[in-house]
């Protein structure tokens, strides 16, 4: 478990850090970033269960409107796990 | 160090706009890199709690989380192993299971490669092994600031963060046991709330393309997942990044 942690992380970095790389190259790379992150956020929040769920009986859908909601308005990454946490407590409760 | 410190702070607060390449010091990138952890440790501290205590509700001892922690240090894989665990699946598709899920850091490296060139070969292999989902979303964020990346800032980063993860896991691990329900105290959506603030931070202030490319891949990812299972996030990124290099080229030319 812990090679194939590490050598996803490594493995590129290593071998493209030290490279030229043709402009268009760059750009996708730089766009990977928001793309990978955003694909993250989609699946933790629309596929809760393991499927897509986008009714409102998906219990993600709440805190995860308020965290962005957080994460807009302040620019505290702190304010927005917190708020998230508290969102999904309440709902929890309710 | 005190003075140290305070001149991390004093760069800090200038504010990211008026800031181009890094301060000289090392120790002043390294203590950039620590106060720039505050939001992965305060993330970590409540995920790390969650993962410790569901690893104590699965028999695992404060040891042998901690042991985890240590050698694998990848927080959903983690998760995902210590359910599989708890549904005593087989230990190679528990292996199998968490190297799909890591694939995805396949990308982050090679993402953040363009800004750590000329260093040694071993310096980036030792760098990899700190480069998790949330140290890549600050410090992706903070290089593309600057304009370039510094080894010594995503160490102090890097190690912050790593210190914290391990520490929060077996102290969940130890008062695990104690714990009759996670979800009321909202562990369980830590980890999301993390992901969906550190992609604010992504997209915060950055042209429409990076916008469209997000939707994309969130769209795509979610299209995907029946059908690529752990890949499918790597697979909608790759694709919709592509599509906004060919917008962005689009865009240049017409302007």
């Amino acid at each position: 478990m812990a090679l194939v942690t590490y050598l996803p992380r490594a493995i590129p970095l290593v071998a493209l850090a030290n490279r030229p790389l043709p402009p268009a190259v760059q750009r996708w790379l730089q766009l990977l970033s928001p793309a990978i992150m955003a694909g993250l956020v989609a699946q933790a929040v629309f596929m809760p269960g393991g499927q897509v769920e986008l009714s409102g009986a998906n219990p993600a859908l709440f805190p995860a409107a308020v965290t962005a909601l957080v994460a807009w308005r302040t620019r505290s990454l702190t304010a927005t796990v917190l708020a998230g946490m508290a969102a999904a407590a309440l709902v929890h409760r309710l | 160090m005190s003075g140290i410190l305070s001149r991390a702070v004093a760069e800090t607060s200038t504010g990211p706009k008026l800031r181009r390449g890094w301060p000289e010091s090392a120790r002043v990138r390294f203590w950039l890199g620590v106060r720039a952890a505050w939001p992965v440790v305060t993330g970590y501290v409540p995920v790390g709690l969650a993962l410790g205590v569901l690893a104590a509700q699965e028999g695992l001892g404060p040891f042998a989380t901690g042991a985890m922690s240590l050698f694998v240090y990848a927080g959903a894989s983690q998760f995902i192993a210590v359910g599989m665990i708890g549904a005593q699946a087989a230990a190679l598709s528990i292996v199998l299971t968490t190297f799909f899920i890591n694939l995805r850091h396949l990308l982050m490296s090679a993402a953040i490669s363009p800004y750590l060139r000329g260093l040694k070969s071993w310096t980036l292999a030792a760098l990899a092994f700190l480069l998790t989902d949330e140290t890549f979303g600050v410090a992706s964020a903070e290089f593309s600031r600057r304009g370039r990346g510094d080894p010594v800032y995503f160490t102090g980063l890097g190690l912050t963060a790593y210190g914290t993860w391990c520490a929060a896991t077996v102290i969940g691990a130890w008062a695990g046991q104690g714990l009759a329900s996670p979800e009321a105290l909202g562990l369980d959506f830590a980890l999301k709330a993390m992901f969906i603030g550190l992609l604010a931070g992504q997209l915060r202030g950055e042209s429409m393309v990076r916008g469209a490319v997000a939707v994309l891949a969130g769209a795509g990812a979610l299209a995907a997942a029946p059908y690529l299972g752990g890949f499918s996030v790597m697979a909608a990124a790759a694709a919709a990044a592509a599509v906004g290099v060919v917008i962005a080229r689009w865009m240049d030319e017409s302007s």
